[in-house]
């Protein structure tokens, strides 16, 4: 009985340390603001179609009329293709526009949700895996 | 003492509250989504302090008065953004059914039906396969995932010293796959990506698309051989038994047990019971994590996939460089490097 007391002490403070622990421990919510999607547009100036993640890195001009390279990132590329975004869809020197999640302390890492290519054809980095067609 | 003064107390008292003894028990858990059900493991037990509830293993807060239930279950999405499952129910001749609402539900969750719904809870005992794994044969062939049936329960009951360790643990750098590392079997079994099975006279292997991870389950009753080192995925025997395909592995590393990070010690073993649909095409599977060091109770995961043999497994070409990359371009290159000590 003293177990089940202690172990019903170790949840509550389990539960209660939750909102902390979702912020801190998984990497995605860890890393990126669900909570701040923005779009930004630029041109690619390298990409990088790996797992676990693509990532496309992008010359963006600020505000101030500065040039600043973001890395952006997507799914892992074997869920991409599956959709039909391939290597070659997305190339260096495109312009494109992304919306996505922006990170929680550097400002200039976004998890994509959506692109937009240069002939307006969106595509969504959203995992489709319960939906696999090769 | 107060135990037992409880319960004479319920026996001598007609109407509401005998009804609430009826909750202790194991429930098999169904909550009605669009895609798939979700299924889970609830546990109820009465203890000097109150009701305590179990979900999947983990801690769960519950009220119960007269036949009413309220269970409160934190899931996370598929992001690892978390909401709470908010199931009002009520008990009748051994069946609880209500309602699901979810509390600071994420969008992905809620597009896929998550955000209110029904449930229903019946007494959890093992029902026999209507398709039973006659042979090992049956179970060839390439396996996708579906969405639903597992909860995705967030809290575990995890040990102090599992909750020490995970205090410190940071996912920007410790994770594993962000450096292509695996962080072997308990993941990969409930990661959203293709696998297959091939079969031999001796053993089944697995082959999963997720970071080209492998295993080798042996089916012919022998035991490792003494020396077989530890790694992620471990060391897997297998049989059949009540038309089920039941694994055991043992020879696990430390890694962790999902993208959470919670800890699994070398000295883990997982349970996984495989069973087919009626119509041979869909494969289950409830992932059963014992590890006494990091918990006091087994944490259980589910998945579903069904039969696609015109799915190609792709390679999964893993890089860490960009992971590297972004963290010199950060500054933290160092930081990484002193956490050397503390990652799985």
């Amino acid at each position: 009985m003293q177990r089940f007391a202690i172990s019903a002490a170790i949840a509550t403070i389990g539960l209660a340390l939750l909102p902390r622990i979702v912020s801190g421990h998984h990497s995605y919510a860890a890393e990126f603001d669900r909570n701040a999607p923005m779009t930004i547009d630029g041109v690619v100036t390298e990409v990088w179609f790996r797992s676990p993640h693509v990532r496309y890195y992008i010359s963006v001009t600020d505000d101030d009329g500065n040039e600043v390279l973001w890395d952006t990132r997507g799914l892992t590329p074997t869920k991409l293709v599956r959709q039909g975004w391939m290597k070659n869809t997305i190339n260096v020197g495109d312009h494109i526009k992304l919306y996505g999640h922006i990170g929680h302390t550097n400002k200039t890492i976004m998890s994509i949700i959506d692109v937009t290519l240069p002939d307006g054809q969106v595509l969504t980095s959203r995992s489709v895996a319960y939906d696999i067609k090769n | 003492m107060y135990r037992k003064l409880f319960i004479l107390f319920l026996m001598a008292t007609p109407g509401a509250f005998a009804a609430e003894v009826d909750f202790a028990g194991a429930w098999r858990l169904n909550v009605v989504i669009p895609a798939e059900p979700l299924v889970g493991l609830l546990e109820l037990e009465m203890t000097d302090s109150g009701w305590i509830a179990w979900v999947e293993g983990g801690p769960t807060p519950v009220t119960i008065s007269g036949q009413q239930i309220e269970l409160l279950i934190d899931s996370r999405d598929r992001q690892g953004y978390l909401f709470q499952r908010k199931l009002t129910g009520q008990l009748d001749n051994g069946k609880m059914t209500g309602v699901m609402t979810s509390i600071d539900v994420v969008e992905t969750a809620a597009e896929f039906g998550e955000d209110r719904s029904v449930w229903t809870a019946v007494p959890y005992v093992f029902s026999a396969t209507e398709f039973p794994i006659a042979e090992p044969r049956m179970l060839k062939g390439i396996w996708v995932p579906l969405r639903g049936v597992d909860f995705r329960k967030w809290s575990t009951a995890m040990t102090p010293a599992a909750i020490e360790w995970l205090s410190g643990y940071d996912a920007r750098m410790d994770e594993p796959q962000k450096r292509c590392v695996s962080p072997g079997l308990y993941s990969a079994v409930t990661w959203s990506f293709p696998f297959e099975i091939v079969v031999d006279d001796d053993k089944i292997v697995m082959l999963y698309e997720a970071f080209n991870l492998m295993r080798r389950v042996f089916t012919d009753g022998r035991d490792d051989p003494g020396f077989y080192p530890n790694s992620s995925m471990g060391y897997s025997t297998g049989t059949f038994e009540n038309g089920e395909l039941i694994i055991e592995t043992k020879l696990l590393t430390h890694t962790i047990r999902d993208f959470n990070g919670e800890p699994i010690s070398e000295n883990a073993t997982i349970s996984e019971r495989y069973r087919l649909s009626d119509d041979g095409n869909r494969l289950s599977v409830i992932l059963t994590l014992n590890d006494r060091e990091n918990y006091d109770r087994p944490s259980i995961r589910r998945r579903v996939w069904t039969r696609q043999n015109d799915v190609v497994i792709f390679p999964f070409e893993c890089d860490p460089d960009a992971f590297f990359r972004q963290l010199y371009n950060e500054g933290r290159m160092q930081e990484y490097i002193n956490r050397t000590p503390r990652r799985p």
